[in-house]
């Protein structure tokens, strides 16, 4: 046994197998590395609720931990870890209440439908507003294909395994998604006339 | 649909601004809001494992209390304390108490063993008596003192010219 055994040289994988012996070390650096990650993920899903988002984290984690022997030896942490943060944002919408969902489409119509004045529609302020906005709009599905493609900079298989679905549809979410995004804000985006 | 679709929209110019600003917003969203403790995290799941967290003393703590253990005593005067701080150098010292530093237990000797002894000692001096029979003529010439011998006869008187034994002269 190794006394002063550094964990940050180890992979994720690693690390997973050594907290499936119940070595709280190793689980911490795994905390360490990837509570911000799925934080961040979790705000993005949730609508930018933060305190909401900061127990997802904690509840994700937990499930890890009680999780830990179901663990498959050889499939990525990040795309197991992401998976039931997937699984646990998709619970989240079930309870959500339909009316309240319907509330905020009508609010997003009449956002989207009024006309900025001139000065701001280059303001990076402005375009960063809006583009929180509208990526709370879009369906679930869309908004983790683009999250985890273009913020977490993982790979279309990577996706395709997270989300359960083949990577054929994580495009056509990807495609959908840009293309809706690209609409909402074309008179935020100074670049398209 | 086809990957090119995607492809081509991914390199649009509005596309990668809304990828460029999307990233910036998911970073700072993330930096700005920095997740629970671990510590608390390890107290929840205690409580639903019901179990009381172990203290786990890391090898590095037990190293930095060896060295500030040893830091501590390099720098405690022992030994560099002058002599006249010493406290009742010159004093005298009244002894209060007597101490006992030896007691001694009596030990039971054992009679068997000397009792045995004594008795195997007591037959070899009986076996030696038989051995030596002298007949008491014999006995009586061997009392008989020594001239020369300045030493007394064995019938307890002394060797000197008064009490030469004639009777033993007429005898003969």
């Amino acid at each position: 046994m190794r006394i002063f055994h550094s964990y940050r040289q180890d992979t994720d994988e690693e690390l997973m197998r050594r907290v499936s012996r119940s070595d709280t070390t190793a689980f911490e650096e795994i905390y360490t590395r990837y509570a911000k990650r799925m934080q961040g993920f979790f705000i993005r899903m949730l609508g930018y609720d933060i305190a909401k988002a900061e127990d997802f984290t904690q509840e994700l984690f937990l499930k890890v931990y009680e999780s830990r022997s179901a663990y498959e030896e050889g499939r990525t942490f990040s795309s197991w870890a992401f998976s039931m943060a997937y699984n646990l944002c998709k619970n989240e919408y079930r309870h959500r209440e339909v009316v309240e969902t319907h509330e905020l489409e009508l609010n997003y119509d009449s956002d989207s439908t009024e006309e900025p004045a001139f000065e701001k529609i280059y303001d990076q302020a402005v375009f960063e507003n809006q583009l929180s906005i509208s990526l709370t709009k879009l369906p679930a599905d869309q908004l983790a294909a683009f999250t985890l493609r273009y913020n977490e900079e993982l790979s279309v298989s990577e996706i395709a395994r997270i989300l359960d679905c083949p990577e054929g549809t994580v495009k056509s979410r990807l495609h959908y998604a840009l293309r809706s995004l690209s609409q909402s804000l074309s008179m935020y985006n100074p670049i398209k006339p | 649909m086809k990957e090119d679709d995607l492809n081509r929209l991914e390199h649009s110019d509005d596309v990668k601004r809304i990828v460029d600003t999307s990233k910036v917003l998911y970073d700072k969203d993330k930096s700005a809001n920095t997740p629970r403790s671990f510590d608390s995290l390890m107290k929840e799941i205690n409580r639903l494992e019901g179990t009381p967290r172990k203290v786990a003393i890391s090898p590095w703590w037990l190293v930095a209390a060896c060295l500030i253990g040893v830091l501590i005593g390099w720098n405690f005067p022992f030994e560099d304390a002058p002599k006249n701080e010493k406290l009742a150098l010159n004093d005298t010292v009244y002894i209060t108490e007597k101490h006992t530093d030896t007691i001694y237990q009596q030990v039971q000797v054992e009679r068997k063993a000397f009792q045995r002894k004594e008795r195997r000692e007591a037959v070899s001096a009986r076996q030696m008596e038989a051995q030596t029979i002298i007949p008491p003529v014999v006995r009586n010439e061997m009392s008989l003192p020594d001239l020369k011998s300045i030493r007394p006869a064995t019938s307890g008187r002394s060797l000197a010219q008064e009490n030469f034994p004639i009777h033993l002269l007429v005898s003969l």
